[in-house]
């Protein structure tokens, strides 16, 4: 008998086992359940699970498998969703309290495509609230942890997506990424994470943090798995008028198309990223290791300049919280979600819900983001930012003039502890240099294990060009290939009541 | 049909309308467009259903709802931007307008600000001269028209917010509703140069638009339902000064009388300041109809602030020039050209061919009378004087009305032929026709209106048979009926046929019993 709190191991694993009978969907999303359930105490990684629903859609799907009528790669597999991504008639609280109690009252695309091929989820994961933090302790309700190391935050703001992956507890998790939401906490956490091209996924039913900025992608242990994962969420959606068309040149079938050598792949190096200063030494080492490694078997290595580099940050929480500032407007305590009950009137009800309902990092953005939008502000900052922002762009498009994919630290150092950058906001944002760029020039990016510093993961990024999520997944797979940091995964001690 | 120049604007004949200011009017009409479904959801616009039925993930702005652009608004955008003479834009962006109000569900409404789809347009307005009176009693026509130039700013799309609805304190609470069926039901908001300077000429601009757009069949108009509504930003300056004086704005009127109104209300209210040396403060208003007054509904101290930027969940609109090509060939006659065209064509006075012209209906329904009938001015005699006062008694439509051209072109030559008196053609078979419906001469038979014609050359011929007969005289008189076909067989063989029977009949009868 497998042992009911054993991790679950990755996707291919697990189809593996399904296809020669050795496991049945039933028994993987027991152990999911039982898995999330011990961990929770330690490393609080759900904000709900929904064990009754979750068992008879596995055994929906073990009927149909049994029938030999599997619907996808994914039928009856076990998954995740961040808390921001509406799911019919389950909780969606994007980890808020102004959205406590408040159920999706219909399915986002993506879940409705990975439902569609089956898959079973089985809770949602904590996260910083709306999607505003890098740690997770930005969450209303609990941070979650570290599954390599309980003192240490996951990342974020999916930070409860990625810990669920890493722990075990399921092969597969969805997240959303509008500064590096999936790639920072896929790093932290030691899976890999894949932000697609902005427009690649459809965004109908993710709850907007930054419209222009965010994109859902999957967090699983290796670049296979979220290559299948891939090819179920994309596509067009005729809900999201941001969601790209069908063209061939955006077609998917990306898993059918991996296994390719890296022999003649340029690979470029930002000059502004790979800085003594700033970079955790180790860190840095680690990625250089790896990309000795893509050398190794043939790859190109040469040097490329992002020089807008600097100002991305700056870019970014500039535009991110403006489009913020409109988008949770809608939290107005009218349709849905808390109404103050001290309030007396319009105005001051609006002003007590939002006041009761919002955290502090939430207030700090929209008022920032409001700031930003203000007559006599919006020229220097708003619209400063979006030149700023074609800008970066340029550059990225001058960069793969000469490369194929580029390649960076996917964050500047290792998960750092609980409460270390919580009393700045700045350092704070800081976290987030490598991997906002990719979401201000709406290209693909993927975070891959590619190493321990301090016994913690160390997260190699790719870049690629918009839509070359095919090339970006062959280079994350070739190196996949070549090492084996993806199957190192942490030993959990687990909490009270649910030791292994 | 040659299509009749039209005269150029003459913009110096603008009317003198204070003796020691100048009075500068722009205005912002919203439009709801004739869609079946709203602005950037698939919810169906109906008016008049219960509560929030017509709602959806979009327009109550539930989390993770993304607005998708309704694509037919976008033709009607077009078609009313080259209506009234827009350059049409192939690419315009769409903003979000931020501010907070329960009736606005996302806290922005979806709009276009610095990059709407239609820019510079303009229209000649014909404005109504009354040499009398400003704005004392209107006279059922006016003593002529001068053309004015009005430049419109520009033309973008947006939606509309929902309803705040204040329930009955039944239970006695004051709890307010919201009903949501109207978020997000498509609009245009047409924005004027300041370029009227008198109530006259905002009303005239107002008709002539809402003509157009009635006819170019973008939206039903219908201003009670507030699908043609309008704000109107007045302001004073001694006459001769360039610069504009402090504007007020008259918001949310949907009345072409009321503005003309609420305009003189609001220019004798700044006059009234400006003589007394005091300053107009800008500021929101709101016209009381009944007590004829100007009430203030906030001070506007400072602009606006409602952070406007790119709605980051639409593209730019990009407008393909073969859609504006196919739309300007199929854009119908406009109202003023149709006007200008019945004058020459018909021969008809420049009010009664604006009456004729009110509506494409109307105009199409003369036409059509016209061409069946051959007589121009007898048709539009008819049109004017019964079909429209018809039409204000119902309060409907000629569409609605149901009345056929070739049904009243029958009626026309009924009476021309006699065979009906005009009397009680319009008395008794108009009426009738309408409610009855079917051939007019079948009614007019069954009714028994059929007209006694020339009695003058049948009267000697049936006193001459009365005179030869008259022990039959007798016997009718004693009352054998059947006798008077014996003394109408008797006139009919002396008028060799010609009479007409129900005159010959009536008039023995009356001259018997007589």
């Amino acid at each position: 008998m497998t042992d009911l709190v054993a991790p679950l191991g990755s996707l291919r694993q697990l189809r593996a086992a399904l296809d020669s009978g050795e496991t049945s969907s039933v028994e993987l999303v027991n152990r999911a359940l039982a898995r999330a359930e011990a961990s929770q105490a330690t490393f609080q990684i759900f904000v709900s699970l929904r064990p009754e629903a979750a068992r008879l859609e596995a055994e929906a799907a073990d009927t149909r498998r049994a029938r030999g009528q599997v619907l996808s790669p994914l039928d009856g597999i076990p998954v995740a969703l961040k808390d921001n991504l509406l799911h019919k008639g389950d909780l969606a609280t994007c980890a808020s309290q102004i959205l406590a109690g408040f159920k999706a009252p219909y399915n986002g695309t993506a879940v409705q495509r990975l439902l569609d091929a089956g898959a079973v989820v089985v809770g949602r994961t904590n996260m910083d609230e709306f999607g505003m933090g890098s740690s997770n302790e930005n969450s209303s309700l609990f941070p979650t942890r570290n599954p390599w190391d309980a003192q240490r935050i996951p990342g974020g703001s999916s930070g409860g997506s990625a810990a669920a992956v890493s722990a075990g507890i399921v092969p597969v998790a969805l997240g959303s990424d509008t500064g590096g939401s999936i790639r920072q906490p896929a790093a932290f956490t030691g899976v890999v994470g894949l932000k697609p091209t902005y427009g690649r996924v459809s965004r109908y039913g993710l709850v907007a943090f930054a419209s222009s900025l965010d994109q859902i992608g999957p967090f699983a242990h290796t670049a296979e798995d979220c290559a299948l994962v891939l090819e179920i969420i994309a596509g067009h959606d005729p809900h999201d008028s941001t969601s790209l068309p069908d063209t061939e040149e955006s077609a998917t079938h990306f898993s059918e198309r991996l296994g390719g050598s890296v022999e003649g792949l340029v690979v470029g190096l930002p000059r502004e990223y790979f800085v003594e200063e700033g970079i955790d030494a180790e860190v840095l080492s680690k990625v250089k290791d790896a990309v000795s490694v893509l050398e190794k078997a043939g790859a190109l290595v040469r040097e490329v300049s992002l020089p807008h580099t600097r100002y991305a940050i700056a870019t970014y929480y500039l535009l991110a919280t403006a489009e913020a500032s409109a988008n949770l407007a809608r939290f107005d305590g009218v349709r849905y979600g808390h109404r103050s009950k001290q309030a007396h009137g319009l105005l001051e009800m609006y002003k007590q819900t939002r006041s009761e309902g919002f955290g502090k990092e939430v207030k700090r953005r929209i008022m920032l983001g409001t700031y930003v939008l203000s007559a006599g502000y919006y020229d220097a900052y708003y619209r400063k930012a979006s030149k700023v922002r074609t800008l970066l762009c340029q550059d990225f498009e001058d960069a793969f003039d000469q490369c194929d994919v580029i390649l960076t630290p996917t964050a500047a150092e290792v998960a750092f502890k609980l409460g270390e950058k919580t009393d700045s906001a700045l350092s704070m944002y800081l976290s987030d240099v490598f991997t906002v760029s990719a979401n201000l020039a709406g290209i693909p990016g993927i975070s891959l294990p590619c190493g321990l510093a301090q016994g913690m993961p160390v997260g190699l990024q790719i870049l690629a060009r918009p839509l070359d999520e095919g090339r970006l997944l062959n280079v994350a797979d070739a190196f996949q290939r070549l090492t084996n940091w993806h199957e190192q995964h942490p030993e959990l001690k687990l909490g009270a009541g649910g030791e292994a | 049909m040659s299509m009749k120049a039209l005269p150029a604007a003459d913009n110096s004949q603008t009317l003198d309308w204070h003796p020691r200011y100048e009075v500068v009017i722009g205005l912002e009409v919203h439009t709801h467009l004739k869609l079946n479904t709203k602005m950037f959801c698939s919810c169906a616009v109906i008016y008049g259903d219960d509560p929030n039925l017509q709602t959806c993930p979009v327009c109550l702005a539930l989390p993770g709802a993304l607005p998708v652009l309704n694509r037919s608004a976008v033709e009607y955008a077009v078609r009313a931007g080259l209506a009234t003479n827009h350059e049409i834009q192939e690419r315009s962006v769409f903003s979000r307008k931020n501010y907070f109000y329960p009736d606005l569900p996302k806290g922005y409404q979806i709009t276009q600000d610095s990059l709407p789809i239609c820019l510079r347009g303009h229209l000649d307005v014909d404005v109504p001269l009354n040499k009398t009176g400003k704005a004392g009693k209107k006279k059922a026509q006016p003593d002529g028209f001068y053309r004015k130039n009005i430049g419109i700013t520009r033309i973008h799309m947006e939606e509309d917010a929902g309803k705040s609805v204040h329930a009955e304190s039944a239970l006695g609470s004051d709890d307010s509703h919201m009903d949501l069926n109207r978020a997000g039901v498509p609009l245009l908001e047409i924005v004027s140069e300041p370029d009227m300077r008198s109530p006259a000429e905002a009303a005239a601009y107002l008709r002539h638009l809402h003509g157009i757009l009635c006819y170019i069949g973008i939206t039903h108009g219908d201003m009670e339902k507030g699908q043609f509504r309008f704000d109107a930003n007045l302001s004073l300056r001694p006459k001769g000064q360039q610069e504009f004086g402090t504007r007020t704005e008259l918001k949310n009127m949907n009345s072409f009388r009321y503005v003309e109104m609420a305009l003189n209300a609001e220019i004798k209210r700044q006059a009234k300041l400006l003589d007394a040396g005091e300053k107009v403060i800008q500021a929101t208003l709101q016209y009381d109809v009944d007590r004829d007054e100007i009430n203030v509904m906030r001070l506007k101290e400072n602009a606006d602030e409602y952070r406007y930027f790119p709605e980051p969940d639409l593209l730019p609109l990009i407008v393909d020039p073969s859609l504006i090509d196919k739309v300007r060939e199929a854009l119908p006659e406009l109202p003023s050209a149709k006007r200008a065209r019945f004058e020459e064509a018909y021969e008809l006075s420049t009010h009664d061919a604006g009456l004729l012209t009110s509506s494409r209906a109307l105009a199409d329904f003369y036409e059509a009378a016209t061409r069946l009938h051959g007589k121009a001015k007898a048709v539009a005699n008819w049109i004017l004087r019964d079909v429209l006062k018809v039409l204000k008694e119902k309060e409907t439509d000629i569409e609605a009305l149901s009345l056929s051209p070739e049904q009243l072109v029958e009626l026309i030559q009924l009476v021309e032929s006699s065979r009906i008196t005009a009397k009680s053609a319009r008395e008794e078979l108009f009426p009738a026709m309408l409610t009855e419906g079917g051939k007019p001469e079948a009614l007019m038979k069954s009714l028994g209106l059929e007209a006694v014609v020339d009695t003058s050359l049948i009267d000697g011929v049936i006193e001459e048979v009365m005179g030869e007969n008259a022990d039959s005289v007798e016997k009718y008189l004693n009352g054998d009926d059947k006798v008077l076909n014996f003394l109408m067989g008797k006139v009919m063989q002396k008028t060799q046929g010609k009479a007409n029977a129900g005159a010959v009949r009536e008039t023995l009868i009356r001259k018997i019993k007589g």
